[in-house]
């Protein structure tokens, strides 16, 4: 099934595009969501969403199938099971951003699940109902985010190993004259991040490959896991 | 079917009881009280609650009673006491016809006006009754009493305003004197959710109407009302056109979803025949009373 989710943030379009490939900044966003592991395109993590009594962890794993700098889309393939065995979902997420003005950016989420045990038997409006819940609270945890105001940033550590630093980019701060370079499979490297942020991850020099979306996708997924309240007394 | 997972318990004596139990344990305390939305979720292992708050003895949480121009019904009334209720049957015949096709007697029985209303499933019946006549709840935590519009008590499927720590208490109706009012459900099998459920309450005086409540569920209406039928109805004469019009409004506040029950098109055509039906009905009664 299909579920279509779109917010604005208010953020040019280079810098939301950039900061939504920063899964350090974003992750935290994401309601319930925890990143295990990093590696190349592929990554792992948890999200734990809760609906009324049923409360649910999904062990997830993602890979970027596609990132296109040139048309701000990518395309998450994700898989994740419920931790106590009740069910699988797997999402298909296309993620496009848009300049709505200089100032701010449309993100549309499309989201193709499949889904099975227990959440099969599921209906499409909640789980439409429940996925858009998260999703807005999502934008709006990166609507702060990128409305704060920036860190100066630190020496480009990231992007070392892409060879090339995007621009230090406060917010509104676009990466004039040096476009990231474009690396289809591979995501293009993040701005440069808060100093502690790197220290965090322990990848001082390396760029950090972690992503949002992909959380976004697993999410989608536990949301659909979530919402399997169906079956009825009798 | 399986079996639910190892649970705590813990009986509560009173609702300070209650509301220490789950401070004490927290966000895995989960209240059950009729326990016919919880238990079969549990048997699935979909909700997995560590310890199961029972406030079957809250005494104060029992009956229903009229205070001032008020009525009252408490948070343990059983779905079988709301049918059978004379109390209720001599100010909204709406109750009892909602009652009638809610589950089964055994899930009467034992399920609870506050168990319904906190599980807040978006075809719940009751949900659609205490929007129609704009009702309130109160809800009791460890701050205190709060009272919420019943449309405001839901922020979505599954979800309502009452806290991790907190009861819903109490359920009040305003009276209205010359109200008539009735409910229409449609539903694959008796006592099954509905494709889709009307209620409506009106006061017709002098011939027009003087106010009106109109309830949806199952159709994704935001928080199972409709507000603009209500509006238009208001100063009109309650006649077929009018009602037809008003049926039409509601039916577009609805925004149904294709399911196992049924294709959106037929749930919207639903809501605006039974929207309608309970008019027409609500109405006559109202000038017939």
């Amino acid at each position: 099934m299909e579920l279509s989710n779109s917010f604005t943030v208010e953020s040019d379009l280079a810098t939301a595009w950039a900061t939504l490939l920063d899964v350090e900044r974003v992750a935290p966003c994401m309601p319930g969501a925890s990143l295990d592991s990093v590696e190349g395109t592929h990554f792992t993590g948890k999200v734990k969403v809760k609906l009324g009594p049923v409360s649910m962890t999904y062990a997830g794993e993602a890979d970027f199938q596609q990132v296109d700098e040139a048309t701000r889309t990518v395309v998450i393939e994700g898989v994740g099971k419920e931790s106590r065995g009740s069910g699988t979902a797997k999402a298909h997420v296309t993620t496009s951003l848009v300049a709505e003005s200089d100032t701010r950016t449309r993100v549309e989420v499309l989201t193709d699940l499949t889904i099975t045990g227990k959440a099969a038997q599921f209906g499409r409006g909640v789980m439409q109902d429940v996925a858009g819940r998260i999703v807005d609270q999502f934008a709006a945890n990166l609507n702060a985010l990128l409305s704060a105001p920036a860190e100066p940033a630190p020496a480009d550590a990231a992007g070392a190993d892409a060879g090339g630093a995007g621009d230090a980019g406060g917010m509104g701060d676009v990466a004039n004259g040096q476009a990231p370079p474009p690396a289809p499979p591979r995501p293009a490297p993040v701005l440069p991040q808060a100093a502690d942020s790197i220290d965090l991850l322990g990848t001082a020099g390396a760029p950090v490959l972690k992503r949002v979306l992909p959380v976004v996708a697993v999410v989608a997924v536990v949301v659909v896991g979530v919402v399997i309240w169906a079956k009825r007394r009798g | 079917m399986q079996t639910p997972a190892p649970v705590g318990y813990a009986r509560a004596g009173s609702v300070a009881d209650a509301l220490a139990l789950l401070a004490q344990h927290g966000e895995d305390a989960r209240v059950i009280a009729g326990g016919h939305s919880l238990i079969p979720m549990m048997r699935l292992r979909l909700a997995r609650p560590e310890v199961l708050v029972d406030i079957n003895d809250l005494a104060e949480l029992k009956g229903i009673r009229i205070e001032g121009d008020e009525i009252v019904i408490g948070a343990m009334v059983r779905h079988a006491e709301v049918l059978a209720s004379p109390v209720l049957a001599e100010h909204y015949a709406i109750f009892a016809e909602a009652e009638r096709v809610i589950a089964d007697p055994i899930v009467r029985n034992r399920g609870t006006v506050g168990g319904s209303m906190c599980q807040a499933d978006p075809s719940e019946d009751l949900s659609a009754v205490g929007a129609a006549l704009k009702g309130r709840v109160e809800v009791t935590g460890p701050g205190g009493t709060r009272s919420l519009a019943i449309r405001e008590f839901h922020d979505g499927p599954y979800e309502t305003k009452v806290g991790p720590g907190e009861i819903l208490t109490t359920v009040r109706f305003p009276i209205r004197p010359g109200a008539g009012s009735a409910y229409e459900k449609v539903e694959r099998r008796v006592g099954d959710w509905p494709v889709c459920s009307a209620g409506a309450y009106v006061v017709v005086r002098d011939g027009v109407v003087a106010e009106a409540g109109i309830g949806l569920t199952a159709v994704g209406a935001p928080h199972f009302c409709a507000p603009d039928a209500e509006e238009f109805l208001l100063g009109k004469a309650p006649d077929a056109d009018t009602l037809e019009q008003a049926a039409r409004l509601a039916a577009a506040a609805a925004r149904p979803s294709a399911d196992q029950r049924g294709p959106a098109d037929y749930k919207s055509h639903l809501a605006y025949e039974l929207t309608r039906r309970a008019l027409t009905r609500a109405a006559a009664s109202s000038q017939g009373a």
